[in-house]
């Protein structure tokens, strides 16, 4: 997993990730191993993209000023020509590692403060009721559904790959929804608003709804910004009124969990994408 | 559509996503081992036996009486002896004749 020698590094392994663990929660009768080995391999993947990152963060500026053909090829009759086809190639690759960074920035981890202030108020809350099997499940969860929306976001640069991305998504997306199709009713959601309980502080719905506001507030300063992508930044806060009236409908289960993995993997999409601007494309003709 | 490239990330986050992941594989590697089992149920089952075993045996609390046998149920006072035969003092003597016939015989071989 490097941008030295991968375009993408580690793509493939984030889609087979995502859709093992979505058709984990929605089909199979998933016990405690299970969720702990998930978040194994969730975890080691995070650190492995975390360590391509840094890589490249640390080295593509004395990557790109050095100029000096490697000593591999020195003694070849190619040497120069191999060494610039490789530079060059490697070159196109680091800068999509550079436009990845954007996973890091200061809006996404301000998002992932809350989601874990969130995570500790819930088990602040459930701890006197729920066993501790239960609590590491819950947190092992909500990190699974956290390093869904930050590595989505870590690929996202690229429209090609965005629209693969959001294809996966929005299949799993569906496919959760008519699994829990049956537990999706709206007479639900009347009750939750009515009754003010998401003003309360006590109630760890009201972190989640300011994670809600806090992610509509992001897409709306990218769309009061000229030039931005308008059509991604609407369609990201819809996602967002979605995912939390699912949230406030819906009981904490497994379908559930797998229904916040693909839907906030969809999020990060037009969560990063709501900064890209819209480019203008300059066509020379050459009149004969 | 383009991004503008980011300067410099912060090592900071880096760090924070980091220990993310570090902690999502403890917690994975936890659930695996089976040492986030409830303590209280563990508790209760460990001790379960002990309370059991020093109320039956405090001879100021237990009354024999009050565990009477269901119809049906096996009578451990009687049939005392024939679950556990070695107890008879007429087959622990049978068995104390015939080991030592069996050792004065091979004596007797050996000379």
């Amino acid at each position: 997993m490097s941008y030295y020698s991968s375009k993408h590094p580690g793509l493939f392994l984030y889609m087979a990730l995502v859709t093992i663990s979505v058709f984990s929660f929605l089909f199979i009768d998933m016990g405690s191993a299970h969720i702990g080995f998930l978040a194994i391999l969730w975890g080691t993947y995070t650190a492995l993209r975390t360590l391509t990152l840094y890589e490249m963060s640390e080295h593509y500026e004395a990557y790109a000023k050095n100029d000096v053909v490697s000593k591999n090829h020195n003694g070849q009759a190619s040497a120069l020509a191999y060494d610039l086809m490789h530079r060059m190639s490697a070159g196109r690759n680091m800068k999509r590692g550079m436009l990845a960074l954007y996973c890091l920035h200061d809006r996404t981890i301000l998002w992932f403060v809350l989601a874990l202030f969130y995570t500790a108020f819930q088990l602040h809350i459930s701890t006197p009721v729920v066993s501790k099997v239960a609590l590491m499940e819950t947190m092992c969860t909500l990190f699974m559904i956290g390093a869904a929306f930050w590595a989505g976001q870590s690929y996202a640069y690229s429209a090609k790959i965005s629209r693969m991305l959001a294809g996966l998504f929005t299949a799993l997306l569906c496919l959760s929804l008519v699994t829990l199709h049956s537990g999706l009713s709206l007479n639900a959601l009347y009750p939750a608003l009515s009754d003010t309980s998401l003003i309360d502080i006590g109630n760890p719905n009201t972190i989640l709804v300011l994670l809600a506001l806090y992610s509509t507030a992001i897409l709306l300063f990218a769309l009061v910004q000229k030039n931005r992508s308008t059509g991604n930044i609407l369609v990201g806060i819809a996602l967002v009124v979605l995912l939390t009236v699912c949230h406030i409908i819906l009981e904490p289960s497994r379908e559930a969990t797998a229904l916040w993995i693909s839907g906030w993997g969809l999020f990060s999409i037009f969560w990063i994408r709501a900064y890209g601007t819209r480019e203008k494309k300059y066509v020379l003709y050459q009149c004969e | 559509m383009r991004f503008a490239e980011p300067h410099h990330s912060r090592r900071g986050a880096f760090l924070f996503v980091a220990l993310f992941s570090c902690l999502q594989i403890t917690l994975g590697f936890f659930l695996i081992n089976g040492n986030g089992h409830d303590s209280v149920l563990s508790d209760a089952m460990i001790h379960a036996p002990y309370y059991a075993e020093a109320e039956i045996m405090d001879e100021n609390t237990f009354d024999p009486n009050a565990i009477e046998p269901a119809a049906g149920d096996y009578d451990v006072t009687e049939n005392q002896a024939t679950q556990h035969p070695e107890d008879d003092p007429d087959i622990i003597t049978q068995k104390l004749i015939k080991s030592l016939t069996t050792l004065s015989t091979l004596d007797s071989g050996a000379l």
